[in-house]
């Protein structure tokens, strides 16, 4: 690279103007910074860490703390210092359109009614960090500020730094854990919606206290800043209404390119007017986001509309720039480092120990407020903005800009790795209210139960048919939860935020409960849930445990298995569920009194469920049922089929030459074929194992491959009714 | 938002509190804490015996980046590459020290200096008054006593 780059500035240099050079620098410099964020916040996502987090440490990756220090000469020819205010103009467009978007989910409502706890916590959650950022400030002055920045310039811009909470981060990481809609969550958006309002007002504050030297000249610019605020929260709220009243009224209740210009235009006039003013174009944006009309068309459709280009193009420059700036070699004493260790330290006593008490003091448990101070910890890419502003303004150095940037990715990287330990995800489900609870059944426990995750509309009438017929048996007693988990797009959008989720999530509902519906089914017999999930097949597996399932029943929507290397989400649910699983692969089955039915036994642990499957099957249909076996039955198992084929017809052939092929021709004649996964299959690159890929990929009919799990059965109920009443008691 | 007076007063008295507390804060941090001068930026030198390291026509330049009481900073030619000369402003000097009271201590242990080829141990120990410098620098065990005055422009 070393050799290529230099060659193609050159040959840019030696054909065009100096301003193609640069062009040609940012195309390449953008490129680098969206592939690399990208590809950094998959990484985290994989550690289940926010997104925005590998994106931050993509820029940090790309600045002198790293790049600039292995490859100092690469670094200065793919970011040359020509190209930075460039890169500077792009992020500061980023973060308006960013702020306009946090506004814009700025939801009033948030605050209303929900009682003292959320009022004390959130308002100790800011007074308390910024107490101690302000008292951080007598020690770091001396050491890390210039004469030229007054003392109290330093110490406001100290306590606002510390007491901001990324109420993106927080929201996306409450959604993702359904978590929104606890009091605890609750409480915690809430409080960060407060904490966001009073930080970016207290940092126009700041800003105007540094800009104009001392409290007293800042007195005109706050002035002006709250008429600002009065106006738009009077005037620029009214006229934003009447512009959602046009925009409902007209033909397709869409936003149309015109209107979005004429709000951007509103943006962009707001950002000025605060720049105008003393505070800075971050806080109009906001302002700006926040009076906009909480309307579905308007806010929805606008925020659609500006979220993708900001979130991938934009803002990670922001990040890039950030990372630029950041010198983490300028710590390079001990007592820097001890420094920077302090302002973690205090940054978290102030934000995580005010949080803890008030939430204490207000009546939550110690568990519950831990992990409410732990959430209100994360500072994300909120406290990146601030940052940046202090450097901009020459109110913190740059070895201090690297320590705060340092405590922002600390607090915001363990929030997740310790709210789980605090709190772990099951305790939270076992608090929670499950969506269908208040249709439960009389009996609490049923004898039988099935998990039927739903994910594709082709195959979800099929499988619930299915799971009806493993039903049939004992139909009363058995309970089939549909199950669709709603998965959230990218770590930061509008769909995720909680309000926005609650409502995918309400609409999935109704969808489910159409579907149940429209099936006939006693009454409690199939129990819907739908939640929002950021790991479907954990999630799956967590269900299938919560509801003490005896069987996972999937489907199956993929043409070839045979050179799948990784099977995906099935192979993953087939690993992890602590039951059965069951996968139907439907070839327009339809079963009757009339159908037939054939297990594929060799002697395996799972071609025993397979066959305990089959027999709830022919139990329930009274239809004709064929062990293909490939080894000797055992003992155990003839004696099953002894007490079921008193009043079935069982028959067992033996397959004795080329058992595949075997089975592959009998598939012309029969319906389903059940059989086991491969004792192997986990230790193959085949997502079943090789055989069974193989006759799913060849066999005609359709076909229910099953995992066994330990301790799980699926006949103990019908094997008592037969053993009691020497007679099975079939229900069809 | 309707708030019982329990809570009302406890809102008030938290106000109440961080305005008092802030107050008393900066009344003192004002008062009683003296932050280092700012002497960040480039300074022309005139060393007093010549160096092959520089010429007369292209005087070399101390380059000082500040954060605070820790310094970083770059001793270059004063024709050199915009990042060069820009690069300890930032932060990303190839000399560390610290400034106490106006005295300059940066120092590298290894360092090339102006177009001398070679990297040897380079200390610089100088007192900054009122943007013009003066002290010594020591390279490959040689002193070189220099003045030098702060350029207006730091861009």
């Amino acid at each position: 690279m070393n050799l290529v780059v230099p060659s193609f500035f050159s040959i840019a240099a030696a054909t065009g103007s100096g301003q193609l050079n640069i062009v040609l620098a940012l195309l390449i410099q953008i490129s680098i910074v969206i592939a690399l964020s990208r590809v950094m916040g998959l990484l985290f996502k994989k550690i289940n860490q926010p997104l925005v987090i590998g994106e931050i440490v993509a820029g940090i990756m790309l600045g002198p703390s790293l790049f600039g220090l292995l490859f100092p000469e690469l670094s200065a020819l793919l970011f040359p210092t020509e190209t930075l205010p460039y890169l500077n103009i792009l992020a500061q467009i980023g973060l308006i359109f960013f702020m306009f978007l946090v506004g814009l989910e700025f939801n009033s409502d948030n605050l209303k009614g929900k009682g003292d706890a959320a009022v004390i916590v959130s308002h100790v959650s800011i007074i308390a960090p910024f107490f101690l950022g302000s008292l951080l400030a007598i020690y770091l002055y001396p050491s890390l500020s210039t004469s030229a920045v007054p003392f109290v310039s330093f110490s406001l811009f100290m306590g606002a730094a510390m007491s901001v909470t990324a109420f993106p981060v927080l929201a996306r990481i409450l959604t993702e854990r359904n978590l929104h809609k606890t009091y605890l969550g609750t409480i915690a958006i809430t409080c960060a919606a407060v904490d966001d309002v009073t930080a970016w007002c207290l940092l126009a504050f700041v800003i105007s206290v540094v800009r104009s030297g001392d409290m007293v000249s800042a007195i005109p610019t706050t002035l002006l800043a709250i008429v600002y605020i009065g106006f738009m929260l009077t005037v620029g709220r009214s006229v934003l209404n009447r512009l959602a009243d046009y925009v409902e009224k007209s033909n397709n209740q869409k936003l149309s390119q015109l209107m979005v210009a004429v709000i951007y235009l509103g943006l962009l006039g707001s950002a000025m007017i605060s720049e105008v003013i003393g505070i800075h174009t971050i806080f109009g944006a906001f302002l700006y986001g926040a009076v906009m009309p909480q309307r579905n068309i308007f806010v929805k459709d606008l925020a659609e509309k500006t979220e993708d280009f900001t979130l991938v193009f934009l803002l990670p420059i922001f990040f890039t720039y950030t990372g630029l700036r950041t010198q983490i070699g300028l710590l390079n004493e001990p007592s820097l480092w001890l420094d920077c260790v302090l302002v973690i330290l205090m940054a978290t006593m102030g934000k995580f120990g005010g949080s803890l008490f008030a939430a204490k003091l207000s009546g939550l448990s110690w568990r519950e407020s831990s992990a409410l101070a732990v959430l209100m910890n994360t500072r994300g890419l909120m406290e990146l903005i601030i940052l940046n502003i202090g450097l901009d303004l020459g109110v913190i150095s740059p070895a201090l800009f690297a320590m705060m940037v340092i405590m922002a990715l600390v607090t915001t990287f363990v929030t997740s790795p310790v709210l789980e330990w605090i709190y772990p995800l099951r305790m939270f489900s076992e608090g929670q209210t499950a969506p269908t609870d208040t249709e439960a059944p009389q009996d609490p426990t049923p004898s039988y139960s099935i998990v039927v995750p739903l994910a594709n509309p082709s195959s979800q009438d099929g499988l619930l048919t299915m799971a009806l017929a493993l039903a049939l048996p004992q139909q009363q007693q058995t309970r089939i939860y549909p199950v669709h988990l709603v998965q959230l797009g990218d770590a930061y959008s509008f769909g995720s935020q909680p309000d926005q989720a609650d409502k995918l999530v309400k609409e999935d509902q109704q969808r489910l409960q159409e579907l149940v519906n429209s099936l006939k089914a006693p009454p409690g017999t199939l129990q819907p849930l739908s939640m929002i999930s950021d790991d479907i097949s954990h999630d799956l597996c967590r269900v299938a445990e919560a509801q003490q399932a005896n069987l996972v029943l999937l489907g199956w929507h993929r043409p070839v298995l045979t050179h799948d290397f990784f099977g995906g989400k099935v192979r993953r649910i087939m690993e992890t569920a602590t039951t059965d699983v069951a996968v139907f692969i439907d070839r327009g089955l339809s079963l009757s009194a009339n159908s037939k039915l054939a297990v594929l036994y060799s002697g395996t642990i799972h071609d025993r469920s397979a066959l305990e499957l089959a027999l709830r099957l022919v139990s329930g249909q009274r239809a004709k049922l064929e062990i293909l076996h490939t080894v000797e039955l055992s003992r155990e198992t003839r004696d099953l089929i002894a007490l079921f084929r008193e009043h079935l017809t069982i028959e067992c052939t033996e397959l004795t030459q080329d058992p595949i092929a075997s089975l592959v021709e009998a598939s012309r004649s029969i319906d389903l074929i059940l059989l086991g996964t491969s004792a192997q299959w986990g230790l193959e690159r085949y997502v079943f194992g090789q055989v069974t890929d193989e006759l799913i990929v060849r066999c005609h009919s359709s076909l229910m491959i099953v995992k066994h799990h330990r301790q799980v059965t699926h006949l103990n109920a019908l094997v008592v009714n037969a053993e009691s009443s020497a007679s099975l008691t079939l229900k069809s | 938002m309707q708030m019982n007076p329990k809570s009302l007063a406890l809102y008030a008295g938290m106000i109440t509190f961080a305005v008092v507390s802030y107050a008393i804060i900066a009344d003192y941090g004002t008062k009683n804490l003296t932050a280092q001068e700012d002497i960040s930026g480039k300074y022309v030198l005139t060393l007093e015996s010549s160096s092959d390291c520089f010429t007369t026509a292209v005087p070399p330049l101390l380059v000082i980046g500040q954060s605070g009481g820790y310094l970083n900073a770059d001793v270059v030619s004063s024709d050199a590459a915009p990042p060069v000369l820009r690069r300890a402003l930032v932060g990303n000097g190839k000399l560390n020290g610290r400034v106490i009271e106006q005295k300059v201590r940066v120092e590298s242990p290894s360092v090339a200096l102006g177009s001398c080829s070679g990297k040897q141990p380079l200390l610089i120990e100088a007192t900054v008054d009122k943007d013009m410098v003066k002290g010594q620098l020591t390279w490959q065990g040689v002193i070189y006593p220099f003045t030098g005055s702060k350029k207006v422009s730091v861009a």
